[in-house]
């Protein structure tokens, strides 16, 4: 029993260690490879068999994605045991068909070049690389078996390098040795293999400096930057030299392998914030602002073409380099060492020449000892006619403007509503009249502040819109020819391009803009000369079997001799030129028409929504308004925002007049006139901007509902940040509907009176009405009684909302005493009712009851919960609402 | 050393990461239900009190937030443990408060969760 617990504990204690010991171990993870029996194996079109002959093949082994490949161990072990790189063998499945991955941090004991071999049975790779470099090198690599193996390495004793040591068995003897003879032995190597006497450096399975968490701060694009932030000197000036003299010492002094230095921080930010140091809103600062660098990546995207001016500042040291040859490095003492204030040279403006849109990867570097600190990079353009530098966010990029990842926010304004309630998915526009959801749309939850990220769900591929750009390139044939201009107030050019270089099924009815080399450029709008109300145009004429004619405007005779392309050029005489030209056709390319679209809630959840916000109090405010304008018509003018009348509109006619407080009425009584079966029909989305701006005149034009709003995709634009409002058909009283921020002149306003929709005082006091409910069973019936007693508060409208359960009661009838006009709609698992006095001449100063019955199915002794009051509502003459508690 | 290696053995696994469920807590229901501050309650549950007198008493579940009563029932009790059964599927879904009371006086209270 002993002994099998004793193995049992041997077995598990290798496969089950989860921790990490640090210095002096290495990881290992095992694989069963082949499938355990020989076979290969294929995923993703990439397959292995046999031994690894390549690295791919190798990575394919240890991948386990492949299907005949499982991980069966991991853990650590001495790196010089016999478990290990000296011959040993890491804990594994079986004797064959098993890969082995040893890997972990090393540093050697040495500086200089190491001989190094190995030995494997079967394939093996030893590789390393520079801790937080991506690049593997390869001291030594065999695909086959068995020999000894020579490389070389040359190696930092300062330095940690991650390693990669792997080897695998297919059948037979296994294997794997790591030997090595240190730099002074270069030329005459001796070699030993890994042991506790030759530990060849210090190994360790934690990474000796660990990468920060990268902060992100500014989306990738314009005006973004990537930054790793330094602690260095120790943090506190006492160790290693301050501030570099030249870029060789800024290289060191943000090198983590150099004494005193640590990276601290990483993340992306915005280029203002690292280049124009914002006080005291700056990049990371470690360290309380002293002792510390920078390091700030990202490309120059130039306006311009032409000499721009650099000029670096900063307090303490800084440089700035631009990657001109696009290798990938930045290269001192070149003209990529652009600007720069060492503690020795400084050099702190300089010329270069670059070219518009062609983006550049630059890195700043900045170095703050103690004291004061700043950092400012600034630039003049080629355009500028004044010394005047300056910081332009717009060509500070964080990638190369074509690599911009395409994102998408949408941000819904709602009020009062919980939106974590409401999903999103988008759609495409299939013709005029309808849209299919997009293949890459699941639904998205709005989050708690409207807010969701629909990138995953737009179709971002570019489809041909059946337009045509057409240019012109030299060539050997005339298939362009102008004719002699007829001159009204502007020239008037007919121009012929032969029909055999249009492409099938295209005519000039599908031509977006022509360009003619350097004479003609026109998509029919373009201004002349760059002046505003000179625009060329053209229009087509009828074509020929020989030729499309367009006729070209334009406020100044085409410019033949004096272009660029005089041997493209001949004259016909008479003012006529053919051109000797190859006519060539780019199709328009867009995003699809898309639209970002609410699924559709439950019946009862819709129902619950529109009466929570289109309720009495809306009723009554509408009335109200309408009724205020006096003899003359028109509005009272007690609404606060234009956007009210929007709400107001619930007949979509783009008037509020009578007949929108007619359906209302309606819908009070459950009528269908307003139609509400579907969210699409009560909700409005409108862009916020134009929410916020809305005017007495142009509500109207916000007037339709839809859960739709478009996407308003353009082509060179990949980020979007879009905000809507929502409101609602029916919210006269801005209950539920987005709030502009400030309040508006409304039409015809006289007097502002507050949104009078806040939460309705609940707590007894003098501006409370307590409204007594009794729930009676009588026989069969539940009987729910809501007795208003007297009181002076003047109330015109009241509304209750009495659920039910409806597997166990049905609604039967409701009594009412009020003399006001009565309502009640019955929904599928409440009652609505309450009175109204639309014009405001009655009251209901002097008291009311509600009876409403219910037929029991079961007679059950217990019937608490059966009905319910989920909602009461008391409304002023004005359409404010008064405080009401049921007791 | 059986014991020792047993030991070890327990070490072992003791160190192995617990398995936690994702699952946030859920509130359990409580059949006397005025024994605890907030249970769960499901629909048609019944529910269990004991009164110690024959005047007339009423159950009545009020939203705190409305300030306002939801719905009640009046009964003539028996001296003792009473059940009751409660309804949920026309109340609000969200947590109320459930109490006992005579024309007199609050005797129990309680938070029930409707989900």
């Amino acid at each position: 029993m002993k002994k099998f617990l004793l193995i049992l504990l041997l077995f598990l204690l290798p496969t089950t260690f989860l921790g990490q010991s640090g210095e002096g171990y290495i990881n290992y993870k095992s694989y069963k490879t082949h499938y355990g029996n020989g076979s290969s194996s294929t995923y993703n079109g990439v397959s292995y068999n046999g031994g690894a002959g390549s690295t791919a093949e190798f990575d394919a082994m240890v991948d386990t994605n492949q299907p005949g490949t499982t991980l069966t161990h991991s853990g650590e072990v001495l790196p010089y045991g016999t478990s290990s790189l000296a011959g040993g063998w890491a804990p594994r499945w079986a004797n064959d068909y098993y890969a082995t991955v040893y890997s972990g941090w090393f540093k050697p004991n040495k500086t200089g070049t190491y001989n190094i071999k190995t030995q494997a049975d079967d394939s093996s790779e030893t590789r390393y690389r520079e801790a937080g470099t991506t690049e593997w090198q390869y001291m030594t690599y065999q695909y086959g078996c068995c020999s000894n193996i020579y490389g070389t390495a040359t190696l930092d004793k300062t330095k940690w390098y991650e390693f990669e040591f792997r080897y695998q068995e297919y059948g037979g003897g296994s294997y794997y040795y790591f030997g090595y003879s240190i730099p002074a032995n270069s030329s005459s190597p001796i070699y030993n293999w890994i042991s506790s006497n030759h530990q060849f450096g210090t190994w360790t399975n934690i990474e000796p400096n660990p990468t920060p968490t990268f902060t992100n701060n500014a989306s990738d694009g314009k005006n973004a930057v990537y930054y790793k932030v330094f602690s260095t000197n120790g943090g506190d000036g006492n160790t290693g030299s301050h501030h570099p003299d030249n870029s060789s010492q800024f290289d060191d002094l943000f090198n983590t392998s150099t004494a005193g230095t640590e990276w601290t921080h990483q993340g992306r930010d915005t280029g203002t914030k690292a280049l124009t140091w914002p006080w005291p809103n700056t990049l990371p600062r470690p360290n309380d602002g002293v002792w510390f660098g920078w390091e700030i990546t990202g490309y120059f995207v130039p306006e311009e073409t032409g000499t721009y001016e650099f000029k670096i500042s900063s307090d303490d040291r800084s440089d700035f380099y631009l990657d001109l040859d696009d290798d990938g490095t930045f290269e001192a003492g070149t003209d990529e060492q652009v600007v720069y204030y060492y503690e020795g040279p400084s050099r702190y403006e300089q010329n270069v020449s670059l070219t518009k849109d062609s983006p550049v990867k630059f890195r700043v570097r900045y170095s703050q000892g103690s004291g004061g600190a700043n950092l400012y990079l600034k630039w003049t353009k080629p355009s500028d006619t004044a010394d005047n530098h300056t910081f332009n966010s717009d060509e500070i990029w964080s990638v190369k403007p074509e690599d911009v990842p395409f994102h998408y926010d949408v941000n819904y304004k709602f009020r009062n509503i919980d939106e974590t309630g409401f999903k999103v998915n988008t759609y495409y526009e299939v013709s005029s009249s309808e849209i299919a959801q997009n293949s890459n749309s699941s639904a998205i939850t709005l989050d708690g502040n409207g807010e969701a990220t629909i990138t995953s769900q737009v179709d971002t591929d570019l489809v041909g819109q059946g337009k045509y750009d057409i240019t012109a390139t030299p060539g050997s044939v005339e298939w362009v020819v102008t004719y002699t201009p007829m001159l009204t107030n502007k020239y008037r050019y007919r121009i012929g391009l032969d029909v055999r270089e249009f492409p099938n099924g295209v005519d000039l009815d599908d031509v977006n803009n022509i360009e003619l080399l350097d004479l003609v450029d026109t998509d029919g709008t373009s201004s002349y000369g760059n002046t505003s109300g000179l625009s060329n145009s053209w229009a087509t004429t009828t074509s020929d079997a020989y030729w499309n004619n367009f006729y070209y405007y334009t406020w100044s005779t085409i410019p033949f001799s004096s272009s660029n392309y005089s041997s493209s050029i001949r004259s016909l005489g008479g003012g006529g030129y053919a051109l000797k030209v190859e006519l060539n056709f780019n199709e328009v390319t867009a995003y699809k028409t898309q639209y970002v679209v609410f699924d559709s809630p439950t019946t009862t959840e819709l129902e619950t929504l529109v009466d929570d916000v289109f309720t009495v109090a809306d009723v009554v405010m509408a009335f109200n308004e309408l009724s205020g304008g006096g003899l003359f018509g028109g509005f009272k003018g007690d609404y606060d925002y234009n956007v009210q009348y929007t709400n107001s509109d619930v007949n979509r006619d783009g008037v509020f007049d009578y007949n929108d407080t007619q359906l209302m009425i309606d819908f009070l009584n459950g009528g269908t006139m307003f139609d509400a079966s579907y969210l699409a029909a009560v909700m409005m989305l409108t862009d916020l901007t134009d929410y916020e701006s809305m005017t007495s005149t142009n509500w109207t034009n916000f007037t339709s509902s839809r859960t739709q709003f478009p996407l308003g995709l353009s082509t060179g634009t990949k980020q979007y940040d879009k905000s809507i409002a929502v409101h609602f058909k029916g919210d006269v009283n801005m209950s539920h509907s987005h709030l502009p921020s400030t309040t508006q002149t409304t039409s015809m306003a006289m007097d502002n009176m507050n949104i009078r929709n806040s939460s309705p005082m609940t707590s007894k006091s003098n501006d409370t009405i307590e409204v007594d409910l009794d729930i009676q069973k009588i026989e069969d019936e539940i009987v729910v009684t809501l007795n208003l007693p007297q009181n002076s508060k003047g109330v015109v409208g009241t509304e209750f909302r009495v659920g039910y359960d409806g597997d166990r009661v049905t609604f039967d009838r409701i009594e009412s005493e009020s003399t006001l006009q009565s309502f009640s709609a019955v929904r599928s698992s409440y009652i609505k009712l309450g009175s109204i006095s639309t014009d405001g001449s009655q009251n209901l100063n002097g008291g009311t009851e509600y009876k409403i019955y219910f037929k029991e199915a079961n007679d059950l002794t217990s019937f608490l919960g059966l009905v319910s009051v989920t909602k009461s509502e008391l409304v002023g003459k004005s359409g404010e609402q008064i405080g009401v508690i049921v007791k | 050393m059986k014991k020792y290696l047993i030991l070890i053995l327990l070490l072992l696994f003791s160190c192995q990461k617990d398995l936690l469920d994702d699952l946030e807590p859920t509130l359990p229901q409580e059949d006397m239900i005025f024994k605890v501050e907030e249970s769960s309650v499901v629909d048609g549950q019944t529910i269990f009190f004991n009164i110690d007198s024959e005047v007339k008493h009423t159950l009545i579940i009020f939203d705190t937030e409305r300030k306002s009563v939801v719905a009640k029932q009046s009964f003539r009790p028996t001296i003792g443990l009473n059940d009751f059964q409660i309804f949920t599927k026309s109340l609000p879904k969200k947590k109320l408060q459930l109490t006992l009371e005579t024309s007199t006086e609050v005797l129990k209270s309680t938070y029930i969760v409707i989900d």
